[in-house]
């Protein structure tokens, strides 16, 4: 953000009481990912900018900052990204070194099969996917299972394309490398850990 | 020199190494004026600001007072290769105005009420009618206060300034 | 082998209640506060702020009072509480030409310019007791008087370093590092071969006595040495930042330094005259022995570098790097006082053996 003082646009507020709100918003995330498929929602969240869900917005705030390389589509590198480049001081980097990166929207995926997946010595050098969705209220559910499921959950996402899936398959084949996902629609999150094996059929599941 | 804030002569630069405008070079003055006043100070700056603007608009703190650390980087042998010498505590504020001026503080050491008090006064300092006489009732003379505690702190190493002399010999006639 | 054992809570509690009062001492005699540390233990509050790897002379001195003195241990209590700060950033490099110097002395050239200037130091004292600090109710001491108006202000005060490299027969320091990524060891770990910038960030968070006493084996004949302090400043320097919301960086503050150049001599090579090269040091306040030991060390692990033979304790690379930092050094050897009962039986069970099969042996 380049601002020069009169006549800036108005600016969106962070958190209003960061450290505690940091907290509270990575508790939460800590429990969408140790409860794959499941749908935590934050609260309260701040107001976020064009082109950001409330959650990706608290998410962003709560878990990126100077040291945590973020990515973004191009969608997301006009207002969204000074915000968020004001608020974090993350820098923003090409996907191959993101820690972190920032999907607008579920339908327009980057190439998932060139994401960061971490190395045999540094396997939390994966990167971390905040995908935006349309819902959680799909017609076509997925069945998941894994650490954190106790037998099979059910998951239908609305707004997000299929590449995902197929890349999620391919996931469980070099665990532990792999990449985290969490998914947004509006305040609600869920995560879908690289270790969590995902189908079409419950019984496969 | 350190501790006097910018030097007359300075003009200072922007990121891109351009000579600054007027009015920033104005604003990173005030600044550098504010980041080493105290809270007191700031409070005296404060009154005498709203004492000229009677209604002022609330702030919104876009970034409420933070404490953190900057590594502090230095150079070898002064001159050379840049490396990370160590860290320093800062705290930082950003506010801005319903007219969208925008204040910030940086300043070293742990000191949320300046930062949060020295944010808005950049953002106050900036109107666009009565900004030059409040720089010159509250800036102005904090500069000047400060250039002189600096001079004074210096000025007490001086006597202890080695003044050599060489014994008068005989063939080296005074 | 580690074993958990559990049973010492209560122990432990207690212990920590003991050292509170211990700390606090006799409560007849007044507690010390945080400034008056601050202000009249300042040297050790400058010792902790170097090798605590923090800038910030309030928690330097709230340390060393919750730490009773013991400087590794405020050492420790300040890098603990950093690791709880967030970064905002870094500075932009510190410029030490335009420091506003409060001491400035030169071994190698008697008539500097802007002169020598001894500033506070306890160099030329006797070091005689003074009882009279002892006394209960002294007088304030009175400073020197500085000149009054302007009589010769300390404005212009160039490196000793920089005039001899003007002159040719200093290697020049120039700024190559442009695009460069700076080794951060706070960030990542510490790898070899290091790179001078890694070097000396590992060296700025040393331990004094360990750089001292490896500084002084290179005056020895362990490295073959023969330093000269080219210059020692100290004073404040400015602290610029370049915030992300402004088109311009600007000054937040000040730190107190002290900046030692040490010159040694070098013998060239195939492309290089004879010329005088250097170490660097570098330290919070008024750190005048630990920056001109530092850059004896940072001199000796430049060996490679200018061609020489590294054949001496100082000029080992891993050996200084590995060992400097006091607070891995008191951790690996205090835990030596954890329980260790479970190893020691295995080593005694060795031990009988081994004894045993010694007298079936001689019978």
């Amino acid at each position: 953000m380049r601002v020069h003082g009169q006549g800036s646009p108005l600016m969106l507020e962070g958190f209003t009481d960061p450290v505690h709100d940091s907290q509270r918003i990575f508790r939460q995330i800590l429990e969408a990912m140790s409860r794959p498929g499941s749908v935590v929602t934050l609260d309260p969240l701040p107001a976020a900018p064009a082109g950001l869900h409330r959650a990706s917005f608290a998410l962003c705030l709560a878990l990126l900052d100077h040291d945590s390389t973020v990515w973004l589509d191009a969608a997301l590198q006009n207002d969204a990204w000074q915000h968020l480049s004001f608020h974090t001081g993350a820098p923003l980097v090409a996907m191959a070194e993101a820690a972190f990166a920032l999907i607008a929207d579920g339908h327009d995926l980057p190439d998932l099969a060139r994401v960061p997946l971490g190395q045999a010595e540094y396997p939390e050098r994966g990167v971390t996917l905040i995908i935006q969705v349309d819902g959680f209220d799909g017609p076509q559910p997925r069945f998941l299972k894994g650490p954190g499921i106790d037998g099979t959950a059910s998951l239908a996402v609305r707004g997000l394309d299929d590449a995902f899936w197929t890349a999620i398959a391919a996931n469980q084949h070099r665990f532990q490398l792999g990449f985290d996902a969490v998914l947004v629609h509006d305040t609600n999150i869920v995560a879908v850990p690289r270790s969590t094996i995902v189908s079409t059929h419950p019984a496969e599941a | 020199m350190s501790g006097s804030g910018i030097r007359d002569d300075d003009v200072g630069h922007g990121r891109d190494g351009s000579p600054l405008s007027p009015v920033q070079a104005a604003r990173r003055r005030w600044l550098v004026v504010l980041a080493r006043a105290s809270l007191a100070e700031l409070e005296v700056i404060r009154g005498t600001i709203d004492g000229i603007i009677g209604d002022q608009m609330t702030p919104h703190v876009l970034r409420q007072p933070e404490i953190g650390m900057a590594m502090l980087r230095g150079r070898m042998g002064g001159t050379g290769q840049v490396f990370n010498f160590s860290e320093i505590t800062l705290t930082r504020c950003t506010l801005q105005l319903a007219d969208g001026r925008l204040g910030c503080a940086y300043m070293t050491g742990r000191r949320k009420n300046e930062a949060r008090l020295a944010a808005l006064i950049d953002a106050l300092l900036q109107d666009p009618e009565h900004g030059e006489t409040l720089i010159a009732l509250t800036i102005d003379p904090l500069a000047a206060e400060q250039a002189e505690r600096a001079r004074r702190l210096v000025a007490r190493s001086v006597p202890t300034k080695v003044e050599f002399f060489t014994l008068v010999r005989g063939e080296n006639p005074a | 082998m580690y074993v958990a054992v559990k049973g010492g809570e209560r122990a432990i509690a207690a212990a920590h209640r003991l050292l509170a009062d211990e700390r606090r001492g006799d409560p007849s005699v007044p507690e010390l506060s945080i400034a008056q540390i601050e202000q009249q233990m300042s040297l050790a509050v400058d010792r902790v702020m170097s090798e605590g790897a923090l800038y910030d002379r309030e928690l330097a001195a709230l340390a060393i009072k919750q730490a009773r003195g013991d400087l590794v241990e405020a050492i420790f209590l300040l890098r603990a509480y950093r690791t709880t700060l967030p970064r905002l950033g870094h500075t932009l490099p510190i410029d030490t030409g335009r420091m506003a110097v409060r001491r400035r002395i030169s071994a190698t050239f008697k008539d500097v310019p802007g002169g020598q200037i001894l500033g506070p130091t306890f160099d030329y004292t006797h070091r005689l007791l003074d009882f009279t600090l002892a006394a209960e109710e002294q007088a304030t001491p009175q400073p020197p008087q500085p000149p009054t108006g302007d009589a010769e202000p300390i404005t212009s005060m160039p490196r000793v370093t920089d005039i001899m490299t003007a002159e040719g027969i200093l290697a020049p320091e120039t700024d190559s590092s442009e695009g460069n990524s700076i080794a951060d060891l706070t960030r990542e770990p510490l790898a070899f071969p290091a790179d001078r910038d890694a070097r000396l960030q590992a060296l700025a968070r040393a331990d004094e006595g360990f750089l001292l006493g490896l500084g002084y084996s290179t005056q020895r004949g362990y490295g073959r040495s023969h330093p000269f302090a080219g210059e020692v400043r100290m004073g404040a320097v400015a602290v610029e930042i370049q915030p992300e919301e402004l088109p311009f960086p600007i000054e937040i503050g000040d730190v107190e330094l002290t900046e030692c150049q040490m010159i040694n001599q070098y013998k060239g090579s195939a492309e290089t005259l004879p010329q005088f090269t250097r170490g660097y040091g570098l330290a919070f306040g008024q750190g005048e022995r630990k920056a001109m030991a530092m850059a004896l060390v940072d001199r000796a692990l430049r060996a490679a570098e200018l061609g020489e033979s590294a054949d001496s304790p100082a000029q080992d690379a891993e050996f200084v790097l590995y060992h400097c930092d006091n607070l891995e050094a008191s951790g690996f050897v205090q835990h030596l006082k954890l329980p260790h009962y479970v190893d020691f039986q295995a080593e005694l069970g060795t031990l009988r053996a081994l004894r045993a099969a010694r007298r079936e042996a001689a019978e």
